[in-house]
């Protein structure tokens, strides 16, 4: 079964709109790095944050007390739907399902909760902000936004959860009552997770992103949200959503990779969205793709919009789509000179471009892949 | 706790190869992110932090777990609060009966962390007195945690294989009501309506089930919305909360109580609710009060309902060969 992208929403860090966004891309933007502290913090981080203008003007009333995670993905997901010529109410909301990647989740409403416990004591603990804490929160806002009654999932995983829950998307709509899904990848950022990430080994302290250097540097996390709806018709068609599969050491996420890009790429493939961001995640990505599709041009768009993590995936997708539909790649930025992929080192023109796949290795354990085709 | 089920399941079945595995919880590794913030906030030891943070992903147990056993399936890990491992064997239940797979892991798992402890007490949802789900003197929940897997299977792969059948899944309800983040909406027509669902889903009429274990989280909310919900569908069908048992696991909870329904079965009896004094008044429903009792069952519904308004349910059938 195939499923069609009808529509899709975009808030990032160099702005919001599909379109918008992506001239952007083409003309070789980066996003704004955004000095991030904290007060018992000995550290400040650098990362893309979602400019203030972006959101200014959005409210609904069921946002007035939410996190801005919740005000991205609702922001994303109602673009996705208007792109596709509906409005909230105007769908049937038992036929319509609402699917939720993200990774952390509203980490700076449970960052504030846990602080007044551990400040004050357990007698300080809030109850407005204990069910934002909650991973289904943000899901639950933009389901009653949407007036969505039926099936809401929330996914849970790494970077590559926006394409786990493209393929449970597809498995939903094996169900031939539903007409439509609403796949939402969202992420905010709070100097906790930069310090967590950095402990880790994977956030470098400024940008950029130097995407498939050797040296792995790290990654800069940014923020934002991707909505895709998908529906029986529309543009671009959804071939094969691999649900690839986890990962128990780094050194092993390239045969899951390998396998990902081998079963993806049965017919012909123009390029591939990479999730390449800077840490070894690039390393296995490259040498899958040199191994695999070694003549498909490359791009990666974290060195210009960051790492998101939870929306990360969807970002990718609205990427693939937006190449075919210009038939053109932007350039990828930050490049180590010396990669011998096929990258898109400049704006890239891609005349008759039809099939691209987007690949996604997270950094815990988690890869998935997908095709995407324009009609 | 899911090293520990999946090696019970797999004990059970150790010719079962996943194609998916799809696992519930609403915490994950809450009580490594704990660790780590309160070393950060009280200039404390940080040495294990890198630790801490590689354990707090709410993916990691279910991947380390699979590890543990050489399994590399994809993992979809649903986080819908309270409803998250209902929703995880439900729609596992829905991705064989499609036939786009043949065998797939579907549970839950979740542990008391002192973020969600805190949490439910800040909403006074929590009760410091035992847990007594459907009684008129309730006065809240009791927090649990633990983990559960059921390994599902098409049947005609688990015939082939010559696996035993436990029992079948038959069908699945989820619903939305968006009435409130943290309250379900009193009339209790989300719960009905993910009852309803399951219901249609598996073909058989409400007069058909046998045994209903209920959500009964023994908080004032739940359980009148809840109690409404199932005497709108169902006219006097034995209903239990385990929950005064082995208290309220969240994401696990679902499939703990799969597994309790899976049990009542194949042994033939209704689990009790226990700490069980007087219904509700506004409540009309047939409590299976305090102790343990055999009835002859086929059919049994098992709910699930949580945060943001998400419902499951789902039902279970014994299996004639």
């Amino acid at each position: 079964m195939s499923l069609a992208i009808a529509g899709m929403g975009w808030v990032t860090p160099l702005g919001s709109g599909v379109d918008s966004v992506w001239d952007k891309l083409l003309y070789g933007h980066e996003a704004s790095a955004t000095t991030i502290s904290e007060q018992f913090g000995d550290r400040s981080y650098s990362a893309f944050r979602v400019p203030e203008s972006v959101m200014a003007g959005f409210a609904h009333p069921r946002l007035r007390r939410a996190s801005v995670i919740s005000r991205f993905a609702a922001a994303a997901g109602l673009d996705a739907l208007r792109a596709a010529g509906l409005e909230p109410g105007s769908h049937n909301g038992e036929r319509t399902a609402l699917i939720f990647a993200i990774s952390n989740g509203g980490v700076i409403y449970t960052k504030r909760f846990y602080s007044n416990i551990v400040e004050s004591g357990a007698q300080s603990a809030s109850p407005l902000l204990f069910p934002e804490t909650v991973f289904n929160a943000p899901a639950s806002h933009l389901a009653a936004i949407l007036g969505i009654t039926g099936a809401t999932y929330t996914l849970v995983g790494d970077g590559a959860v926006g394409l786990a829950a493209i393929k449970m998307a597809e498995d939903l709509m094996a169900n031939e009552t539903l007409n439509r899904c609403l796949v939402v990848g969202t992420e905010e950022i709070d100097w906790l997770l930069c310090d967590a990430y950095r402990r880790w080994r994977l956030l470098r302290s400024s940008p950029p992103i130097e995407p498939f250097s050797k040296q792995q540097r790290g990654m800069i996390l940014s923020e934002g949200a991707g909505a895709i709806l998908l529906a029986r018709e529309g543009p671009f068609t959804i071939e094969c959503a691999h649900p690839g599969g986890c990962f128990s050491k780094r050194a092993e996420a390239g045969d899951i990779l390998r396998q990902i890009l081998s079963d993806l790429s049965e017919t012909q493939i123009d390029f591939v969205i990479s999730g390449a961001n800077g840490t070894f995640v690039d390393q296995a990505e490259s040498e899958a793709i040199g191994q695999i599709v070694p003549d498909a041009l490359v791009y990666t768009g974290k060195p210009a919009l960051g790492e998101s993590v939870g929306a990360a995936a969807v970002w990718q997708v609205i990427l693939a789509a937006q190449a075919l539909r210009s038939a053109e790649l932007p350039p990828v930025l930050q490049a180590y000179p010396a990669v011998t992929m096929r990258l898109s080192h400049s704006r890239t023109s891609m005349p008759g471009a039809r099939r691209a796949i987007v690949l996604s290795c997270g950094v815990n354990q988690q890869a998935a892949g997908l095709r995407l085709a324009i009609q | 706790m899911m090293i520990q089920a999946l090696k019970e399941v797999l004990a059970q079945e150790p010719r079962f190869e996943p194609e998916l595995t799809v696992i519930g919880t609403t915490s994950g590794g809450m009580s490594y992110g704990e660790h780590y913030y309160r070393s950060l906030r009280q200039a404390g030891d940080l040495r294990r932090a890198p630790t801490w943070i590689a354990n707090y992903p709410a993916q990691k147990p279910v991947v380390d777990a699979q590890v543990a056993f050489g399994i590399s399936a994809p993992c979809q890990v649903i986080a819908n609060a309270c409803a998250s491992g209902t929703n995880a064997i439900g729609h596992a239940f829905e991705c064989v009966r499609s036939g786009r797979y043949q065998r797939v892991f579907a549970g839950g798992y979740d542990a008391i962390s002192e973020l969600v402890f805190t949490g439910f007490d800040s909403l006074q949802a929590s009760t410091p007195e035992k847990c007594r789900p459907f009684d008129r003197h309730r006065t809240g929940m009791v927090l649990g945690e633990g983990a559960a897997v059921l390994a599902l299977e098409n049947l005609a792969s688990a015939r082939q294989r010559g696996a035993p059948v436990l029992a079948e899944i038959i069908g699945y309800g989820i619903s939305t009501d968006n009435f409130h983040i943290t309250q379900p909406d009193p009339t209790g027509i989300g719960a009905q309506q993910a009852m309803q669902q399951s219901l249609e889903s598996a073909r058989v009429s409400a007069k058909e089930v046998d045994y209903i274990n209920a959500h009964g989280t023994a908080t004032l909310f739940n359980d009148a919305a809840e109690g409404k919900a199932i005497s709108s569908l169902f006219n006097g069908v034995p209903v239990s909360s385990t929950k005064g048992m082995m208290g309220h696991s969240l994401g696990a909870a679902g499939a703990i109580e799969a597994v309790i329904c899976l049990l009542a079965l194949q042994h033939q009896f209704l689990p009790p609710n226990i700490n069980f004094g007087a219904l509700d008044d506004h409540l009309d429903l047939n409590i299976v009060a305090n102790k343990a009792r055999p009835a002859v069952l086929r059919t049994a519904l098992s709910n699930s309902f949580g945060f943001g308004g998400t419902n499951a349910s789902i039902l279970m059938r014994t299996f004639e060969a």
